[in-house]
């Protein structure tokens, strides 16, 4: 009974706590509970509630991010560091509860007359805080609070009477602020913008607009091109440099994973609607007496091993998950937990399994090393299976949980549709306890055992495995079925193996089978049973051989698997060969096996038939369409077979050819938009029900031509529908998109990794290699068209890239993002903040250029004493302001001093002030004159083709040369943080040309001056000298009051800086820069309407006269 | 493609005063009285090729023509250090050195026996410019060879260059001190008629008034002519400031001239400068701010004009510009124009719009000033006509009595008859009234009216 008091405090319900409305609730009128006993219960079962909201949240919310394509998607959604810093944050704040219960536990196990009572008083104060706590989420949750914001809600919640919730705000605070604080030493000191769910709040100001283009497409950085980059790179040692930092305080959040053995096996038809889930988690954390010492024996070989783990994991993945020549980059393991929450949401129609990870908030689950599982068996042409073995240790270590979990949840719901010819089959793995409580579907086993806790492991080891298998087979319903008995002491796995078989007779049918799944039952697929327990060894042991068992029987039963599909595919080659030669299509699938370490890619078959490609797509892909996006978090899996095909069925049509390329970030964009956005299983049924209706179309469009026609696929009209697939929503032409998609995405990352992925681009793009994979039956003009195809994809990339050196040029910009500022932290700072970091980002982007003989960092080599007081400030539990400005300022002074050196010094800042103004303003008056004499003839008359030599686009409309004339001044590094890009003022050179214009009608006029005047002469005087009056103090105005005056203030201050800097506070000069654009403007915004109104009529009269 | 000027210097006073305005823009443009660029000014950013152009050396030369009909001052330029300075093709000596006599028609007379030469080289130096602005003259209305071959020039050069400007220095005579040329009047009043009809711009050099600035603000008890002239070029150097150094506005002669001259014959302006030092007093530096030197230029007293206080009229700016050189910050010239507003420092026409213009220049950084800040006005003003009334009343007494007549009946132009001064006489008449018209509001109808007694 207190167990049970117990498990639902620690948020599981039970038999007698059952969860009712997602909230923990005793069942009312058991006959053993005094009713005064039932209202303690249920004020106990309000904390056990809480909890467990807690912990939903943190599991939801507190695992690796989102991969940033989906986040781009999903704006809408949670996600980001800064959430999981708040999770990891919750998690320490409910640290002392967990600790409490275990002290209760103890107690209540030495101890059985404890009452109920004594549970409570224990656990008192919770019920002040955990409200609180839980208003925090909700506050979180329902304003979709994003990045810094999350430190403004927090903070405000901080400012409270119970010094319980104080506290606790206080602490989850120093963990979002640690974050915080990593961004901005990297922003400050390096000049990197780590902020990759944009959650700071200072964000790229000019390519925003690109970004979110290509963000939309739900690319940010795997442009279609393996490899890591540099951006997730810098992110993910960000994330471990923070994790190092954050040691002490961060051992809760520093979790090592324990080995995790995640087997997967997925094939089969998508009629294979099962979903089946067999989660076991068995994870062990050590005694509380020693945390620190695990924590540290476990951190550094995870550390360490995360960049080229999360590399090579990347490209296993890469590999698993996209069968095109150009994989998809999902790189950082954040795919595991995408695996967990998609299977809570999707788990009807998940045929996978997810992998139960110990979830934690953390970083370093990107950087869980993952060792590929024996699986020697390389099997060349496995048209359907796709296998994923990994196996992922991790050492969990959380302090606080030395309790082992145990979980095993197991759901098998079989629909066996009597009409279909499929059967489907699960193997199911399930490690059951004891006293396992077999239950009918959907089956929720939870086992609990606990175990004192003292540990005898000085190492702390959890093995959350999950196992997931599911298998099917054509033909041959051989059932795999296989239990376990783990007996030992305590605990007694019962693993079962149920594997079904599905036997899809035709392909087509699969369709049908898919409309199926939509029916079946939603069932929780992920339950989670926290079990504190000590891991015995033996269990362990015996945990593993089952493992292993299971990986032998799989083994076979994918080779009987494999065979079964040869068969199938020459039967099929047969009965299609004959017909006419297929359209050729690259192999789509490549299954990659895991052989212990090293990892062996086999593309199923050389040469595969389209209906094959079509039979595997449907089978493969039908199902887990959604999940695939989910789970891959881009679409490649899923697309890129549908986007060759696409792209191969209609090579006549240029726009589709580009349409391979560019649909496949376009393709996928609202589907996610939708994903995220509703999230709701029902409408993920929905839209994974309209998936498969596309899908069956597809299929039944390409079964149509492929036995109607007999010519080749080529010639098979492009339905409508399908074009509504491949091309953007807008209509807008995808070839045109991609060049700019690509531009536009690229901008962001530095030349080197530019140029880096276009290496690899280039390699992955080597039309050798494509067209191997294309296989032998690519016919000649196929080739040829691909061919030039690739050309102009690689040229094109090559113009970009080489476009993008010059574009260096035009940099960056950064700026504040008002609505993610924490109002503790006052614009001011947050103003020097960017200054600091645009700075430095500044210099460290152009250190190389050989021009500028600088070596060192620009922080004058005190940049480690900078990054220790961010340390120290980043350690103080609380926030501090004033400290926390000094250091900023301190940082700022440093790069000021610098920038201004280099600015003013270097740059000759003033000498270009001055060029600005001789030119732009027309100081050098004398050139402008002469300009105007010259130019007048010709730009007199609306401009023509050969007003500008080499017209480099069309011409725009004026009424005369003068109106497009153009004066652009190409900023030179650095300067361009202060010169924004301006054009001649046609006003002020209208000014001045009507002037002339006057002018020379007093020369005329003087001529006549021996003369006697006449009225109309003098009239004309008059007039002419009105006019001249107004025209030469407007210009007197514009140009000595307004253009002369305001660069002289500009100088001014810009002299002052000069005094100040040396005295070491050269602040001033860099404040200051802004103006010159500003004293471009201010005549315009001033005078813009009267002078420009009478410029013209002036001398239009005039030349009446 | 600058906007070249070509300088004549005329007769004594205008060699003279000439020599110094060159000497002055060598020395702010840096440049060896041998015509070579001193090596600390390779970099100016000066345009120094509106005045000079390069000879085949590199060494610069003034688009000067030297003009004179006797050779005692050109022979003085010719051994000074600046002797290589000008092109000796651009020197006109009248061969028979007999020089006009200080007598008008003489001037006149010979002007138009040497046109030819004279033409010959002044069409070389025009074709030799890109773009020619126009001629500056420089002379001196009372002697001989400046008034008469002067006038002669000037209206040969308005036939021959009709679209260009000229401007003239001229130096009128000092009215305080018994002149030794006692034709004077005859030969302003002839001068002035062609500095009426056929200049554009007639900048008034009064020996007057600048031996009395001289005297009084410069405390030199006898103020020589080269302490005279030095004040001249001082003044004939920054009026062409803007030109030499460009920047927002008043890059050309005309920009600088046609914003001063609203009606065409009321072009005499009159100048004033500020602070004014000599190199022999150096002494007394005081601060000088815009408003300072704008306020100072106003004063009657800095005037290079001596004019009358004429009661019954009241006499007015037409126009003015000022031409501040130094470092100035624009707002204080704008303050310094709303102060100047405020107090009605200046008085304007009644019929138009009229205020003060300001130009900054760059001042030359090879001239050390001891002055922050100074200025140039150049003036529009109606009261310059006293000027001309004094003349007027001059020749009045002096025909009156039909005196030294007899030198001008042996020229050409009064062979026949003294018609030409009548006729001078009318014109400068004219002018005075037209200036005294100006400072009524009527002025436009002024105009109208004349116009309509002309024709009836």
């Amino acid at each position: 009974m207190l167990h049970e008091v117990l498990l639902a405090l620690s948020g599981y319900p039970g038999n007698i706590f059952v969860e009712k409305d997602g909230s923990l609730e005793v069942v009312p009128d058991l006959p053993f509970i005094h009713p005064s006993e039932q209202e303690i219960l249920s004020s106990l079962c309000k904390l056990g509630t809480f909890y467990m909201k807690f912990k939903a949240f943190t599991t939801k919310y507190g695992g690796a991010p989102i991969h940033p394509g989906t986040e781009e998607a999903h704006t809408s959604d949670l996600h980001g560091l800064y959430l999981i810093a708040f999770c990891s944050g919750v998690e320490r704040v409910l640290e002392p509860y967990r600790q409490a219960l275990l002290t209760l536990e103890r107690e209540i196990l030495e101890d059985p007359q404890l009452t109920v009572f004594h549970v409570q008083t224990e656990l008192m104060q919770y019920k002040l805080l955990f409200p609180a706590i839980a208003s925090v989420i909700r506050q979180v949750e329902s304003q979709q609070a994003h990045g810094c914001y999350i430190l403004e809600i927090l903070h405000k919640n901080s400012f409270c009477g119970m010094p319980e919730v104080r506290s606790a705000m206080e602490i989850i605070l120093y963990y979002c602020h640690g974050v915080l604080y990593k961004q901005l030493s990297a922003w400050l000191l390096h000049g990197l913008l780590l902020d990759r769910y944009s959650e700071f709040f200072i964000h790229q100001g000019k390519v925003l607009a690109d970004a979110a283009r290509a963000g939309s497409q739900g690319d940010d950085d795997d442009l279609g091109i393996g490899g890591l980059s540099g951006k997730q790179l810098r992110e993910l040692m960000f994330k471990m440099a923070s994790n190092q930092l954050g040691k002490d305080q961060r051992t809760t959040r520093t979790s090592v994973f324990l080995p995790t053995v995640d087997f997967r096996f997925s094939s089969g038809p998508p009629s294979d609607d099962r979903c089946d889930k067999g989660d076991v988690q068995v994870s062990g954390a050590s005694s509380v007496d020693t945390p620190s010492s695990e924590t540290c024996v476990a951190k550094e070989p995870c550390l360490e091993s995360v960049p080229e783990q999360s590399t090579g994991e990347m490209d296993q993945e890469t590999c698993v998950s996209s069968s095109t020549p150009l994989p998809s980059s999902e790189v950082n393991s954040e795919f595991t937990n995408d695996d967990t929450h998609d299977t809570k949401t999707v788990s009807p129609a998940s045929s996978f399994s997810t992998a139960q990870i110990a979830a934690r908030p953390l970083p370093p689950s990107s950087g869980s090393p993952e060792f590929g599982n024996a699986e020697s068996d390389t099997v060349p042409s496995a048209d359907v299976a796709f296998s994923e073995d990994r196996t992922s240790i991790g050492v969990s270590s959380r302090q606080s949980t030395c309790s082992l979990d145990n979980q095993s949840s197991m759901y098998f719901s079989g629909s066996v549709s009597g009409t279909s010819s499929v059967e489907p089959e699960l193997i199911n793995l399930h490690l059951q306890s004891e006293d396992d409580q077999p239950t009918p579907t959907p089956t929720r086993t939870f086992y609990t055992e606990e175990i004192s806790t003292n540990s005898s492991l000085s190492r702390s080891e959890s093995f959350p495995s999950s196992f997931d298998d599911k298998a099917s087979t054509e033909k041959d319903p051989s059932l795999l079925s296989s239990s376990a008995d783990h007996g030992s002491s305590k605990t007694l796995s019962d693993s079962r193996i149920t594997e079904q078989q599905s036997k899809p007779t035709k392909h087509d049918d699969e369709s049908s089978d898919e409309e199926e799944t939509a029916s079946i039952p939603d069932v929780p697929s992920y339950e989670e049973i926290e079990q504190r327990d000590r891991l015995h060894t033996e269990f362990l042991q015996l945990a593993l051989k089952l493992i292993q068992e299971q990986h032998q029987k799989r083994k076979q039963f994918r080779k009987a698997l494999l065979a079964r599909m040869i068969e199938m595919r020459t039967c099929l080659q047969r009965k299609i060969s004959s017909q006419h030669m297929l359209a050729t299509v690259p192999s789509t699938v490549d299954v990659v096996w895991q052989m212990s370490s090293e990892k062996l890619q086999v593309p199923i078959s050389q040469s595969t038939t389209v209906e094959e490609i079509i039979t595997f797509m449907a089978s493969y892909f039908a199902i887990p369409v959604e999940e695939h996006i989910f789970l891959m978090d881009n679409d490649r899996a899923y697309l890129n077979p549908l986007l060759t095909m696409a792209a191969l069925y209609n090579p006549s049509n240029s726009n589709k050819e580009s349409a391979l390329y560019s649909t496949q970030f376009t393709l996928v964009a609202p589907h996610m938009q939708m994903l995220m956005t509703q999230k709701s299983k029902e409408k993920l049924l929905e839209i994974e029900r309209t998936a498969r209706v596309k899908l069956e179309k597809w299929l039944k469009f390409i079964n149509y031509h492929r036995d109607t026609s007999t010519v080749s696929f080529h010639d098979i009209p492009w339905p409508s529908w399908l074009e509504e697939d491949f091309i953007t929503d807008n209509g807008a032409d995808v070839a045109d998109n991609i060049s700019s998609r690509i531009l536009g995405v690229r901008k962001m990352d530095t030349l080197k990794e530019k140029q880096a992925k276009y290496k690899e681009l280039q390699t992955q793009w080597d039309p050798t290699n494509f067209m191997t994979r294309f296989g032998e039956k690519i016919v000649a003009e196929d080739k040829k068209h691909v061919e030039a195809r690739l050309h102009k994809i690689k040229s094109d990339l090559e113009i970009q890239i080489a476009g993008e050196e010059e574009e260096r040029k035009t940099y960056v910009q950064f700026a504040l993002r008002p609505e993610m500022l924490p109002s503790y932290i006052p614009v001011r700072l947050a103003e020097k903040i960017l200054f600091v970091g645009e700075s430095i980002q500044m210099f460290e982007h152009d250190k190389d250029r050989p021009a500028m003989k600088r070596t060192g960092s620009i922080l004058k080599n005190s940049e480690d004493q900078f990054a220790e007081e961010l340390h120290q400030l980043s350690k103080a539990p609380l926030f501090n302001l004033a400290a926390f400005e000094s250091v900023i300022d301190r940082i700022r002074k440093s790069v000021a001093e610098h920038l201004w050196k280099l600015v003013v010094e270097e740059a000759d800042l003033i000498g270009h002030l001055k060029l600005m103004k001789d030119f732009y303003l027309l100081g050098r008056g004398e050139l402008y004159l002469a300009f105007i004499d010259c130019a007048q003839s010709i730009l007199r008359g609306p401009p023509t083709n050969v007003t500008e030599h080499e017209p480099s686009g069309p011409i725009p409309s004026g009424e005369s040369g003068w109106g497009v004339l153009g004066l652009s001044y190409s900023v030179q590094w650095p300067l361009h943080i202060l010169f924004t890009e301006a054009v001649l003022d046609k006003f002020l050179l209208s000014v001045k040309r009507v002037q002339l214009e006057l002018q020379h009608c007093w020369a005329l006029q003087m001529e006549g001056k021996h003369l006697a005047s006449e009225q109309s002469d003098v009239a004309k005087w008059q007039l002419r000298t009105h006019m001249a009056f107004l025209l030469d103090n407007l210009q007197y105005y514009l140009q000595v009051v307004t253009a002369a005056g305001t660069p002289g203030r500009l100088s001014v201050r810009v002299e002052v800086g000069l005094h100040l800097s040396d005295d070491a506070s050269s602040a001033a000069p860099s404040r200051s820069p802004r103006p010159p654009t500003l004293a471009r403007r201010l005549p315009l915004a001033g005078l813009a309407g009267q002078p420009r109104g009478l410029g013209t009529p002036d001398r239009h009269s005039l030349l009446r006269l | 493609m600058p906007r070249e000027i070509i300088t004549l210097q005329l007769g004594q006073c205008g060699n003279q005063i000439g020599m110094e305005f060159w000497k002055q823009l060598c020395m702010e443009h840096g440049i060896s009285p041998e015509g070579i660029l001193e090596d600390y000014a390779t970099e100016g950013t000066d345009r120094k090729d509106v005045f000079f152009y390069q000879a085949d050396d590199e060494h610069y030369i003034p688009r000067s023509v030297l003009l004179d009909l006797e050779p005692r001052v050109i022979n003085t330029i010719l051994n000074s250090p600046y002797a290589n300075l000008y092109n000796p093709e651009n020197i006109y000596m009248s061969t028979h050195g007999g020089g006009a006599g200080n007598n008008w028609a003489s001037g006149y007379a010979q002007g138009e026996k040497v046109q030819e030469e004279v033409f010959d080289i002044i069409d070389r130096e025009a074709d030799g410019s890109d773009s020619l602005e126009g001629f500056v003259v420089c002379h001196s209305i009372a002697g001989g060879t400046g008034s008469g071959m002067g006038s002669y020039m000037i209206e040969k050069l308005n036939d021959r260059f009709p679209k260009k400007l000229i401007q003239t220095y001229s130096v009128f005579p000092n009215q305080d001190e018994i002149s030794d040329v006692v034709v004077q009047p005859y030969n302003s009043l002839l001068t002035l008629k062609r500095l009426t009809q056929n200049a554009d711009c007639v900048v008034v050099l009064d020996n007057t008034a600048l031996n009395r600035i001289a005297v009084d603000r410069l405390h030199i008890q006898n103020p020589s002519f080269s302490q005279i002239n030095s004040l001249v070029s001082t003044i004939m150097s920054t009026s062409t400031t803007t030109l030499r150094y460009p920047g927002y506005m008043n890059n050309d002669l005309i920009g600088l001239i046609a914003s001063l001259i609203p009606t065409p014959r009321l072009h005499f302006l009159m100048t004033g400068y500020t602070p004014l030092t000599t190199d022999q007093k150096a002494a007394s530096v005081r601060k000088t701010t815009v408003l300072d030197v704008m306020r100072r230029l106003l004063q009657p007293k800095n005037m290079m004009v001596s004019t009358d206080r004429i009661r019954h009229i009241n006499h007015c700016f037409i126009s003015i510009l000022n031409i501040i050189q130094g470092e100035v910050d624009p707002t204080q010239v704008h303050k310094s124009l709303q102060r100047i507003r405020e107090r009605k420092l200046a008085q304007f026409i009644p019929w138009g719009p009229a205020s003060i213009q300001v130009a900054l220049s760059r001042k030359s950084p090879y001239v050390q000033s001891a002055h922050r800040v100074s200025g140039l006005m150049l003036a529009n003003h109606t009261s310059i006509s006293s000027l001309f009334e004094r003349c007027l009343k001059q020749y009045d007494k002096l025909r009156k009595r039909e005196a030294f007549l007899e030198q001008f009946r042996k020229e050409n132009v009064f062979k026949d008859n003294l018609d030409e001064l009548d006729n001078s006489r009318e014109v400068v008449q004219k002018l005075v009234d037209e200036y005294h018209a100006a400072t009524r509001p009527d002025y436009i109808s002024w105009g109208a009216q004349e116009a309509a007694e002309g024709r009836s």
